[in-house]
């Protein structure tokens, strides 16, 4: 059912080997990276409150919050956060800032909604597909901080 | 399969075509609920680029989040029946607990009031193996039933209608199940709906005529794909008239096919029956069109009271069938009066029957992402199937296979990923990415995991390897990575993928003079040092003096694939020495600092050779760079000609004072300063000396050999020519005290007054150089009544304690620097006539320091002066009067400058 040809897939990643190449250089790391994930519970008037997703049922809101701080005493350029939507889980559509970029293999992003041809039309791929969002922030000065935001779902019960 | 492939693979090209490089589909997220306890994990990445220039990738912390259980369930379904007056009906219900963990449901059944009668004796058993007919006689109301996440049991409500129901009355029966597992009314869904219990209603029709059941059964209660699987449905008239068109049909379910021709039916033994639409052979048919999976249809025209039957059929259970239940039920309904009374009853359902279709859990890893293959089917052969991957990197890069896990099992399944490394080079690292982020634990075990990955699915990871930046191969040895899959639960099940790094190119870094147009051609030795070092190439020829500095352009070419830095080095004569510099800057360097992959650095090397190079037309000086990361070197050879230099230096002019018939002695220093020797022939060096004035002393001019400060006979140069004396002649860099020894007549008067002269004047042209410029030394003696005779003398001092190690001497000592030298300057009044306002001075020596301040003997502290201790200058003794024969004596210590 879901084997599917990737060749175009392939091609893909080894263009992005440039940046896992330098992955496990050992170097002191000017980029500092928290990564938060909160359940967002809303209450009967619709205020929403968070608390850390130690724990969380199906259907239950998480929000991944990755802060970026750089560590160093220089601007750091061409910074791009990327945030995996981890198994289980399925992306709601909610990301801040705006201007994220999405992806179905964590590897070829493109803006979203992300687009697919179904026959001869063509359709919103579904956000259960989304795999991971990348935003592009370029700069980051010293001692700065950028903080990136993503809901997802738990994925629900059969009923 | 192919017929379920082929559209998909279009729809993906067609997509791709779309998103233009964008994006790749990959499988839809399987988006079933995450068990309850298991963890969802997530690792956030960022790229960036350095101060180098370098692209960066840096990992967050992991974050977990530990799923709880939601509580979800359905009971199924509403039912109808008809039963006569004390006959006893049984109704099939099934509850399945779709929550994601196990759950315990507390059963119900009660009669309810809103009918015209209520059922005697009624009860719920349980139907486990969805035959249709109770289990055993446990009557479950009011007691528990507990099942597994996705499990699903049949339950069977019987009850007895009153012997004095009348035809028409209705019964209405209300079968409950209320989940056991405490959570708030929001995380219970019962029957789709908030609340912890789901409800069914059966309503019983009394009747006077025919009562007919129907019930379905499989011989089977677990299977594994592949197998057969026997349903039979049993019929039975239990009413009190004859049933007539009894119709039973029966849709398949998915994941099973029909088995031809197997369809039997027996009331009292088995009977053949056809799949042909064929009345009136058979009332059978089997028609593949309808359904998902065709549909069995059978007729039977007449039930009599109280007769029963059989019909059995086979089917087998597909290899794509997921583990989990096929549930199969029958319809049915017939006419419970015969023709033309009444009309037939509605179709009921017969109860479900459910068969387990055991989990397969298996998988592989290949290199395919179209062919599930495992290593049994490998063929080196095949491109294909030889579950291998090759490629080559250069030294310090990354190699990157993509890897595809397919899930050939029959469950969505978690598989634990190992990597035999063993044949990688110590200090390699292997990482295994999925969607760009690494594989985390999920199962908590040490291996890490990939999953879920759906039945029939496939997942990309991507393998990255990172070899030790210094590790470099090529040749028929390769480096082997084998990353191995076992399904969690099936550990015996592995499966591997071969990775093969071939050759990992020699990073390069070439070290030039710098003008190189094109350092593409790592291999070729060339003039300017372009290639590997070859030590019979000087790259660049430079001359100089002693002391004289020169300077080498350098030029470091990295020719790796990744930052790289190099020390700088440099091999040289001894006493040589060499600095590289920034030549914008000026700044001194011993590292190039980061080179990117492709690019330059110059620098300068400034070589001085010591002031005493001696004449030698080959020194080499051989610079290296060395990089600390990479261990990677090159090196070039510079040649650097000492050449000639000449130079004599003749010091200093002297004055005295000699008593008539007396002598004095002045001591010169005639040094060598070039790099050859001079002298060493005849003629070479010859020295003139003239004597004018008024005295007429006699005049003898030596060399101080023994350097006792007197002239021995051996010592007095003869014919003019210090090669008297000297044979050798002056070595470079030596010197030699000349002693002028003046001697005045006893008729010399006071007053009167000698000039003596001492010119060398070398001659001769050496290795093309002219002879230096003549030295002169001019000594000035005067006749006094009083002569005062100042003898000085010096002796170590190394503790510094202003004592003499040993006898005061006016011969040459050694001393280092950081001891002492105790000097000792004696006046002598050698005249017969008492001399006044005698005024001895004396000065710290150059590189000298006070550390013994100055004395005088017999002891008049009024009269000297001194610097202080570590000060320089003048040591001045007033001494006044110093009648005939008199001495008077300054001692003083100074320390050698460290």
């Amino acid at each position: 059912m879901n084997r599917l040809s990737l060749v175009v897939g392939l091609m893909a990643s080894l263009v992005s080997g440039a940046v896992l190449a330098d992955q496990v250089r050992p170097a002191a790391q000017p980029v500092k990276i928290e990564l938060k994930a909160f359940r967002i519970d809303t209450d009967a008037e619709g205020k929403e409150s968070q608390i850390e997703a130690k724990q969380a049922r199906p259907n239950d809101l998480i929000e991944y919050q990755a802060t970026y701080t750089n560590t160093s005493n220089r601007i750091i350029r061409g910074l791009t956060a990327t945030l995996p939507i981890p198994a289980d889980v399925s992306f709601t559509g909610v990301a801040a800032p705006t201007g994220a970029e999405a992806s179905t293999d964590g590897e070829n992003f493109a803006a979203m909604p992300l687009k697919r041809q179904v026959g001869d039309k063509v359709v919103d791929v579904p956000l259960t597909e989304y795999r991971a969002l990348r935003w592009k922030i370029a700069d980051v000065a010293a001692s700065k901080s950028v903080t990136v935001r993503a809901r997802t779902q738990v994925n629900g019960v059969n009923q | 399969m192919l017929k379920q492939t082929q559209p998909r693979l279009s729809q993906l090209a067609s997509a791709v075509a779309v998103v233009l490089g964008g994006i790749t589909l990959l499988p839809a997220a399987h988006a079933a609920a995450p068990a309850a306890g298991v963890s969802i994990s997530n690792i956030a990445v960022a790229n960036y680029t350095d101060a180098t220039g370098s692209p960066q990738t840096v990992n967050s912390n992991e974050v977990r989040t530990t799923v709880l259980q939601v509580a979800s369930f359905t009971l199924i379904a509403d039912r109808t029946a008809t039963v006569n007056p004390n006959g006893q009906v049984a109704l099939s219900h099934t509850l399945t607990n779709t929550g994601n963990g196990g759950d315990s449901f507390t059963l119900d059944l009660v009669n309810l009031a809103t009918d015209d009668i209520d059922l005697n004796s009624v009860a719920i058993y349980i139907d486990a193996n969805g035959d249709g007919t109770p289990d055993n006689t446990t009557n479950l109301v009011g007691q528990a039933v507990t099942l597994p996440a996705g499990a699903s049991t049949n339950l069977i409500v019987v009850g007895t209608a009153p012997i004095n129901a009348t035809t028409g009355q209705i019964a209405q029966l209300a079968i409950s199940a209320t989940t056991t597992t405490a959570l708030a009314p929001s995380q219970q869904i019962a029957n789709g709906g908030a609340g912890p219990t789901a409800t069914n209603t059966d309503t019983v029709t009394i009747t006077g005529n025919a009562v007919v059941s129907v019930t379905k059964s499989a011989n089977v209660s677990a299977v594994s794909v592949g197998d057969t699987v026997v349903y039979t449905l049993a019929y039975s008239n239990t009413g009190n008239t004859t049933a007539t068109d009894l119709v039973i049909r029966d849709l398949l379910p998915a994941n099973v096919t029909y088995v031809a021709g197997s369809a039997r039916w027996s009331s009292t033994a088995p009977t053949a029956l056809t799949d042909a639409l064929d009345s009136p052979t058979d009332a059978y048919s089997f028609d593949a069109a309808t359904g998902v999976n065709g549909e069995v249809l059978f007729t039977i025209a007449s039930l009599p009271a109280n007769t029963n039957g059989t019909l059995r059929f086979s089917v087998t259970i597909d290899s794509a069938a997921p583990a989990g239940q096929i549930i199969n039920q029958g319809l049915f309904s017939y006419d419970p009066d015969g023709p033309g009374v009444t009309l037939p009853t509605p179709e009921v359902p017969t109860n479900q029957t459910p068969v387990t279709v055991n989990a397969t859990r298996l998988g592989v890893i290949n290199d395919s992402a179209t062919v599930p293959y495992a290593d049994a089917d490998r063929d080196p052969a095949d491109a294909l199937l030889d579950d291998t991957q090759n490629t080559s990197i250069p030294q310090g890069g990354t190699a990157i296979f993509p890897v595809y896990v397919h899930n050939t099992g029959n469950v969505d399944q978690i598989y634990e990923v190992t990597i035999d490394r063993t044949d990688l080079p110590v200090g390699s690292s292997v990482q295994v990415l999925r969607n760009g982020a690494p594989l985390t634990n999920i199962t908590g075990t040490t291996a890490v995991d990939v999953g879920p990955v759906t039945v029939g699915g496939m997942v990309e990871l991507s393998v990255v390897i990172t070899l030790p930046s210094g590790f470099s191969e090529v040749g028929a040895d390769t480096s082997d990575t084998i990353i191995t899959i076992s399904p969690v639960g099936n550990a015996a099940a592995v499966d591997s993928t071969i990775l093969v790094i071939d050759d990992v190119m020699a990073a390069t870094v070439d070290l030039t003079n710098g003008n190189v147009l094109d350092y593409t051609d790592a291999t070729i030795q060339t003039a300017e040092g372009e290639g590997p070092y070859d030590p019979a190439i000087i790259v660049d020829d430079l001359s100089t003096t002693p002391s004289v500095p020169v300077t080498f352009p350098v030029e470091i070419f990295n020719g790796g694939n990744s930052p790289d830095n190099f020390n700088l080095t440099a091999t040289v004569p001894p006493g040589w020495t060499v600095v590289f510099q920034d030549p914008v800057t000026g700044q001194v360097v011993t590292n190039s600092g980061n080179i990117a992959p492709g690019a330059t650095r110059d620098l300068v090397a400034i070589v001085t050779p010591p002031n005493n190079a001696l004449v030698d037309p080959t020194n080499d000086v051989i610079l290296t760079v060395t990089s600390p990361v990479s261990g990677l070197g090159d090196s070039i050879k510079n040649n650097v000609a000492i050449t000639e230099v000449r130079a004599l230096n003749l010091t200093p002019d002297r004055q005295g004072q000699v008593a008539p018939g007396g002598t004095v002695t002045y001591t010169h220093t005639l040094t060598n300063n070039g790099n050859v020797a001079e002298g060493d022939a005849a003629g070479e060096l010859p020295i003139a000396v003239t004597t004018a004035g008024s005295i007429g002393s006699v005049v003898t001019v030596g060399i101080d050999l023994n350097s006792d400060g007197e002239l021995q006979n051996n010592e007095i140069i003869q014919g003019n020519d210090l090669f008297s004396v000297l044979p050798a002649g002056l070595a470079p860099f030596t010197s030699y005290s000349v002693l002028v020894k003046v001697e005045a007549p006893t008729s010399a008067q006071p007053g009167q007054q000698d000039i003596t002269t001492v010119v060398v004047n070398p001659a001769g042209v050496i290795n093309g150089v002219a002879a230096p410029a003549s030295v002169q030394i001019i000594d000035t003696t005067t006749v006094t009544a009083g002569q005062i005779r100042l003898v000085k003398t010096q002796a170590i001092d190394a503790d510094c304690n202003g004592v003499a190690d040993g006898a005061y001497g006016q011969g040459t000592i050694a001393a280092q620097p950081g001891q002492c030298v105790v000097y000792r300057i004696v006046g002598t009044n050698e005249g017969n006539a008492a001399v006044s306002n005698v005024v001895i001075t004396d000065a710290t020596p150059a590189f000298t320091k006070i550390s013994t301040v100055a004395t005088n003997l017999p002891s008049v502290p009024a009269n000297i002066s001194s610097p202080a201790v570590g000060a320089t200058g003048t040591v001045t003794d007033n001494v006044g009067v110093l009648a005939p024969a008199a001495t008077t004596q300054i001692n003083f210590g100074v320390k050698i400058d460290e």
